[in-house]
């Protein structure tokens, strides 16, 4: 046989046959796993950004101070409790009469969120100015991430808590603004929004917190976080949950532990005063209606409600009914605390 | 052209490991468990970050970890992505070689793994709505 005859073809198994079944199989799970990789990537992406834009607060300037309101006023820092942030605030002295000042029963007020000290929405400045003038001392400051304080991710309250407990703190044993005046003896606490939600927090877990005035508080904050942050992007709900997760891995905020309904049993025996707006837009008042019911839940509670009829703003029961509205809250501090000024 | 070739496919055949789907199914959770291993290794990084950068400003920190997270998303990703196509490699040499149950394994199982990959996706539009 001559050697330049072709070799036959070699043989192939069956076995070496790619099927097209098995060539299709193989492409389409290629293309699934190409597909919902693409998707999860893009779903955290979202989530991130999303989870920056929660926690992000535009500067705010303050314009106002107390001397506006022809008060005396000292500038004060303290470190808010296990982070120690330096928080920068005021330190009102109570009006006792002309010319004489108390810091016997001192009011911390806390802002709404994202707000500065002055917290004009909500009314925090006016609040103090009327607290100082019936013999209530006022710690006010800038919540971390506001004003003056240093730059810090809006928590909803659950790292701003650690802001009222430093309050705390600066006045039990911080530098006193007002040395002569001694410390004060007895701490109450009023807060609104957010401000509120921190005040509750933290009153849970401070005895020194002697009484409690709560404006416009939510349950939980992960409703109103998620219904603000949809109506302001238009994005489908369904990104919320990725975006609390990336707000857990990024900043450390476990907004579905923000639950002020599930501590304010622990208040009593300290007297707490619930107030809501009726109409409000953010956050129902049946949110009132809940804390209360929670906190009465409580052996010896002493709990006292009002909400506010004609409120449909936001956290606008201060500026919707001012006169009675401070009329009510100096009668509750006074029945708690006693009497801002000596009779 | 060389004989001994045409053995040369039938030879590997016999050097396999065994036909079977066990293998095939190992061979495609390896991206699964590859991506499980370095996203965790991200959580955890990201979780030391925080903590040991407590005392920093909070501009520090936050650019801190998101370094951190997205650097072990975009190592995650390549990742996944590189045993995926290896995955995938290995699934058309076993076609070719007719090792069936273990292409069939590997693709069943690779599958799955696309599915749980798109998991907290699914999970997020299942996630119950909140409440007051």
């Amino acid at each position: 046989m001559s050697s330049s005859t072709l070799a036959p073809p070699p043989a192939t198994t069956p076995a070496q046959r790619v099927s097209t079944g098995g060539k299709m199989t193989r492409r389409i799970v290629a293309a699934l796993l190409a597909i919902t990789v693409l998707l999860t990537v893009a779903y955290a992406g979202v989530s991130t950004y999303v989870a920056t834009q929660m926690v992000y607060t535009a500067p705010q300037t303050i314009t106002l101070s107390p001397a506006d309101y022809g008060l005396p006023y000292q500038s004060v820092a303290f470190k808010s409790r296990e982070d120690n942030i330096t928080l920068r605030g005021w330190f009102i002295p109570g009006i006792r009469g002309v010319g004489l000042f108390t810091t016997e029963r001192t009011i911390i007020v806390v802002p709404g969120g994202q707000q500065n000290r002055t917290d004009i929405y909500g009314g925090a400045l006016s609040v103090s100015v009327d607290l100082a003038r019936n013999g209530y001392a006022v710690l006010v400051y800038d919540p971390r991430g506001t004003g003056d304080s240093p730059v810090a991710p809006f928590s909803m309250g659950y790292f701003e808590q650690r802001d009222v407990l430093g309050a705390v703190d600066f006045l039990r044993t911080g530098l006193l603004p007002y040395p002569d005046l001694g410390r004060p003896g007895a701490i109450g606490v009023w807060g609104i929004s957010t401000g509120a939600t921190s005040a509750l927090l933290a009153a849970a877990q401070e005895p020194a917190l002697r009484a409690v005035v709560s404006d416009t508080a939510a349950t939980n904050v992960v409703p109103l976080l998620q219904q603000q942050v949809l109506e302001r992007s238009g994005l489908p709900a369904f990104v919320m949950p990725g975006a609390f997760a990336a707000a857990r891995v990024l900043y450390g905020i476990d907004y579905y532990a923000v639950r002020p309904v599930d501590v304010v049993a622990r208040l009593a025996p300290r007297p707490v005063f619930f107030i809501h707006g009726d109409h409000d837009p953010w956050l129902p008042a049946s949110n009132l209606t809940s804390l209360v019911k929670a906190a009465e839940s409580a052996p010896n509670a002493h709990v006292q409600s009002w909400i506010v009829p004609g409120v449909v703003d936001h956290a606008q029961t201060f500026h919707t009914m001012p006169v009675e509205y401070m009329d009510r809250v100096l009668a509750f501090f006074a029945a708690s605390l006693g009497p801002g000024h000596t009779q | 052209m060389d004989m001994s070739s045409t053995q040369q496919p039938d030879e590997r055949m016999a050097m396999l490991a065994p036909d079977s789907v066990r293998v095939g199914v190992f061979a495609g959770m390896a991206p699964l468990v590859l991506l499980i291993l370095s996203v965790t290794t991200t959580f955890v990084m990201s979780a030391i970050a925080l903590s040991v950068t407590g005392s920093v400003g909070f501009m520090t920190r936050q650019t801190l970890v998101i370094a951190v997270v997205s650097l072990g998303a975009l190592i995650s990703l390549v990742i996944y992505t590189i045993m995926c196509i290896r995955a995938l490699r290995q699934v058309r040499q076993w076609q070719h070689l007719g090792a069936t149950k273990a292409a069939t394994g590997a693709l069943w199982t690779l599958a799955l793994v696309a599915l749980l990959t798109v998991s907290p996706v699914l999970v997020a539009l299942m996630w119950p709505a909140p409440q007051w």
